[in-house]
């Protein structure tokens, strides 16, 4: 029997919104949310929260506390709400993630085909590790060593962050590989500086990929609401929760580039040493410029 | 192997190991036992995508670890993942709708035995009743209960004894004056250690199974207040507990009366709503207002 469900939309299709932290993630789910309703962005209500990170929705739908399960059984239970919640040909329900997409210790990836598809978010990771450092208020080298760490987890678990579940980060080229190398679901992968470049061509792709009837016109308006400034702007009035206290504001800067200029020449070889075969698939150069392709 | 545990004022034979929990002789009324939990079930009435309840039975599964039955007679435990985990996830939702179904209360939250008698902290998860429970054994009080607590309202309130500690987590655990690196993790990955044990890993306190509740804090977390407490009355008290029930629509579902137990708890135990700001610099005064109140409940008491 099909009982009421408590945490994940019924009847929708489910679309992961997933990048390593920092890579306009927020900005696309701006974009979407401007895209799906009147073309007012509400930063406080974006379409794609990160509901399977909530305790309190884990647990409606598990009925387990999710604060005591291992990082391996809470991917299995992630797992298994991604596949049950996924109804194909219906609306979308997006989900934002930061974990890697792993195999579990059951055999299965956290996503695959039938738990929908999936829009994932790349940039240079220069210039992520430069909006990390200012988001989590640590220095370039720890990032970049946090980068480097295939053992990384996100929001680990403390007295002060139990509602907010762990996801395994894992390093930054495993993450991209994870999402994007032979993915193990229909993927989209779309770069922040191709954002940048040109928002609406990236925003009709995005509405390509989904199956939206999003007009020329449409596309344009939540372009325009969804401006970097404009974000800063509703920042300033309306604040933001996503925002960390560690952090000034969310939306910073915003521009690509600043890394190359930035990190250290020692930090810079440090993620070319690692991530060269990654940076070169996506046209991210040593020196912190990105290859823009008109 | 079977084991028989006195589990939160019930006596349980069990096939699995219970983490936390010491066995006893005692003769046991309901049953823990492997099996297949596939099968006709009870049209369900609510639930989630992995969980279902009907008026006598719940059914949860844990990918990757179990899927249990909970039913009158006990628990039918399906396991998929290692025993240690199997036992340690079924000390939460399973047991405590075991003990829903055999007509007990439960609480979301901890206790501690205090000298004027059970001191419950409820609340929802992560408002820190384990911590107060945790601060209030640094001032002579000795653990009662952990992640939740089952009391019987009609003949009472007697709140049942639960594990033998509290879990904190690390940085809690630190910061209340324990040693994190002295315990060992509950589990690979999940950062806590149990507080209150003896070093042999007996209770503390070792007691009767179940004693007098004294009071009620209901702890809400709250970002913009100081800690606070305020005494409620009969409805609000009542309201209260009610959001406290563990899990409360599997509550709702598996024990007819819940309503009327809290009302009647209301009736018999005074009921505090606490609002916790539980930054370091005021962790001093949250334990000694907290302590006042407690204080209070005890001269009314001799009175």
């Amino acid at each position: 029997m099909t009982v009421p469900s408590m945490a994940i939309a019924a009847d929708t299709a489910n679309c992961l919104l997933a990048s390593y932290p920092k890579s306009g993630n927020t900005w696309v789910r701006a974009l979407l949310t401007a895209l799906r309703g009147t073309g007012h962005v509400d930063l406080n209500d974006l379409e794609g929260t990160n509901r399977l990170a909530n305790a309190t929705l884990v647990e409606a739908e598990v009925a387990v506390d999710p604060t005591e399960l291992t990082l391996d059984e809470l991917d299995e239970v992630r797992a298994e709400l991604y596949r049950r919640s996924h109804r194909p040909g219906s609306p979308y329900t997006f989900h934002k993630t930061h974990a890697v997409n792993r195999t579990l210790p059951s055999g299965r990836r956290l996503v695959d085909e039938r738990c929908g598809r999936a829009i994932y978010v790349i940039r240079h990771p220069f210039d992520v590790a430069v909006s990390y450092s200012h988001f989590i208020a640590v220095d370039l080298d720890e990032i970049v060593t946090q980068m480097l760490n295939v053992h990384a987890v996100l929001d680990r678990p403390s007295s002060r962050r139990s509602n907010v579940l762990p996801e395994c980060l894992s390093s930054w080229t495993e993450h991209v590989a994870s999402w994007c190398v032979e993915p193990a679901l229909p993927t989209l992968v779309v770069r922040y500086e191709d954002l940048l470049a040109d928002t609406a061509q990236q925003l009709a792709r995005i509405a390509r990929f989904l199956g939206l009837d999003a007009t020329d016109a449409a596309i344009a308006g939540a372009v325009e609401s969804s401006r970097f400034d404009r974000l800063q702007q509703a920042e300033a009035e309306t604040g933001f929760a996503m925002k960390p206290a560690t952090a000034e504001r969310f939306f910073r800067s915003g521009v690509r580039g600043e890394g190359g200029r930035t990190l250290s020449r020692d930090n810079r070889a440090r993620l070319v040493a690692a991530f060269h075969q990654m940076m070169d698939r996506y046209g991210f150069a040593p020196n912190g410029d990105t290859v823009i392709i008109k | 192997m079977t084991l028989s545990y006195e589990l939160h004022g019930s006596s349980y034979r069990s096939a699995i190991a219970l983490p936390g929990y010491q066995p006893t002789d005692l003769p046991a009324e309901r049953c823990i036992e492997l099996g297949d939990v596939a099968g006709e079930r009870r049209a369900a009435k609510v639930g989630g995508r992995l969980w279902s309840a009907s008026d006598d039975e719940a059914f949860i599964d844990v990918p990757g670890v179990a899927a249990y039955r909970v039913h009158r007679g006990g628990i039918t435990v399906q396991a998929r993942g290692s025993i240690e985990r199997v036992g340690a996830l079924l000390r939460g939702t399973p047991l405590a709708a075991s003990l829903m179904l055999g007509g007990a209360t439960v609480l979301r939250g901890a206790a501690v035995l205090a000298d004027p008698g059970v001191i419950v902290l409820a609340g929802a998860p992560g408002v820190g009743t384990s911590s107060l429970a945790g601060a209030l054994i640094g001032t002579g009080a000795a653990p009662w209960s952990d992640r939740f607590v089952a009391i019987e309202t009609r003949r009472g309130p007697l709140a049942a004894r639960g594990p033998d500690g509290i879990e904190l987590w690390h940085d809690m655990a630190a910061a209340l004056g324990h040693d994190p690196a002295a315990a060992s993790d509950v589990a690979p990955g999940i950062p806590k250690v149990v507080v209150g044990r003896t070093p042999c890993g007996e209770s503390a306190s070792p007691g009767p199974a179940s004693a007098a509740v004294a009071a009620v804090f209901v702890v809400q977390r709250s970002i913009a207040a100081a800690f606070a407490v305020e005494r409620l009355g009969a409805l609000a008290a009542t309201m209260e507990l009610l959001s406290c029930h563990y899990h409360g629509p599997m509550a709702a579902t598996l024990c007819a009366d819940h309503l009327g137990a809290a009302a009647r708890l209301a009736q018999q135990v005074p009921v505090f709503r606490v609002s916790s700001l539980w930054a370091a610099s005021s962790r001093q005064h949250a334990i000694e207002t907290l302590m006042e109140h407690v204080g209070s409940v005890r001269t009314a008491g001799a009175a």
